[in-house]
């Protein structure tokens, strides 16, 4: 490449401020005596300018206030979300342990239950375990219904105002 | 109180230290999502959300880096999400090469050779940068709209310095190329 497509390649960082002190040197020394050049760089440099000037439209009145309350509604959105999921997972924790222990125990008194009630003791036992099975399959069924909706609830962004 | 002030009082989660902050950035973040999206209430949207991201991530902002590059990342990447979504058109559609767009500019609608002819001819370079694509624009926009350095630049594109060189010569070179004529006299006048 000629000296001179070189720094025609130059002409628009010049214009933008972006050549390195080696190259301005270089660009400056064959401006010297390189009218096209000049004049493309001036062509460049009155872009550059208007770029600065370029009209834009200003933000809506009130714009920081509105977007400081719903940054504030998002925050409080937020931790309500995380209260509901823990206390979602205590619930579901809850209904385990309950699930467990009333099937120990069922199983502990259900001679003395079978008898009461007046059924066989395996009857009472084979009760007990589908009850306890189908109490778990419940809260499973549950966690899983409601926790994806209340992710869905959480990436959702109110309308603007 | 200091923008760093502020920032750490943002950490500590006092929301309230976002009200300044807001207002000190909100006319160049505006005007930056603005120039990305071209639509005035989309940049709007985006700019509450990016407030909304800032007020989240803010743990994960590392003090050593700018506050401005990290905002402006962030706005960046959001813009960017919301024109895979809502805007498909490529990010980095190529610049068809030869040929002057002033036909396009002239077809766009909102007159740019009666602008030339009015001497608007801020509208009708705003309207020339709006024919470029995504990638020109916001090198255009960082450069000279809000005046930041070229690593300032990379930093916020996560780019290389070279790739931001490149793109700054070419969407010059390309809007030389729309607006020879009217260069003549001198666009700025």
């Amino acid at each position: 490449m000629s000296e001179h497509n070189e720094i025609r390649s130059l002409l628009a960082l010049a214009a933008a401020g972006a050549l390195e002190p080696d190259e301005q040197a270089r660009l400056n020394a064959h401006l010297r005596g390189c009218k096209e050049c000049a004049e493309r760089l001036a062509s460049f440099s009155n872009i550059a300018t208007a770029l600065g000037k370029l009209p834009s439209a200003p933000p809506s009145f009130g714009l920081a206030a509105r977007t400081l309350a719903r940054v504030t509604a998002e925050r409080a959105e937020r931790v309500e979300r995380r209260h509901h999921q823990l206390l979602l997972a205590l619930l579901i924790c809850f209904g385990w342990i309950l699930t467990l222990a009333t099937f120990f125990l069922g199983r502990h008194f259900a001679s003395a239950m079978a008898q009461i009630v007046g059924v066989s003791p395996t009857w009472f036992v084979d009760g007990f375990i589908s009850y306890a099975f189908l109490s778990a399959l419940a809260s499973a069924a549950f966690a899983g219904l409601i926790g994806p909706r209340r992710g869905q609830q959480g990436e959702h962004y109110e309308p603007l105002s | 109180m200091s923008l760093e002030d502020n920032l750490v009082r943002l950490r500590k989660g006092d929301l309230e230290a976002l009200t300044s902050l807001i207002e000190h950035y909100q006319d160049r973040l505006f005007r930056y999502l603005v120039r990305l999206l071209r639509q005035p209430a989309a940049a709007e949207d985006l700019f509450q959300q990016t407030w909304i991201r800032v007020a989240e991530r803010i743990s994960s902002y590392d003090p050593r880096r700018s506050f401005e590059n990290w905002l402006f990342t962030v706005a960046r990447n959001l813009a960017y999400d919301h024109r895979r979504r809502y805007q498909p058109e490529s990010l980095d559609e190529p610049i068809p090469s030869g040929g002057s767009r002033l036909d396009v500019l002239a077809a766009a609608g909102e007159s740019a050779m009666d602008s030339v002819l009015s001497g608007e001819r801020a509208v009708l370079l705003a309207n020339a940068v709006e024919t470029l694509p995504l990638i020109y624009r916001e090198v255009l926009g960082l450069r000279f709209e809000e005046d930041l350095k070229l690593e300032e630049i990379a930093d916020i594109l996560r780019i290389p310095l070279s790739t931001v060189k490149s793109r700054l010569r070419r969407a010059l070179e390309e809007l030389r190329m729309m607006l020879t004529d009217e260069l003549k006299d001198g666009i700025t006048t």
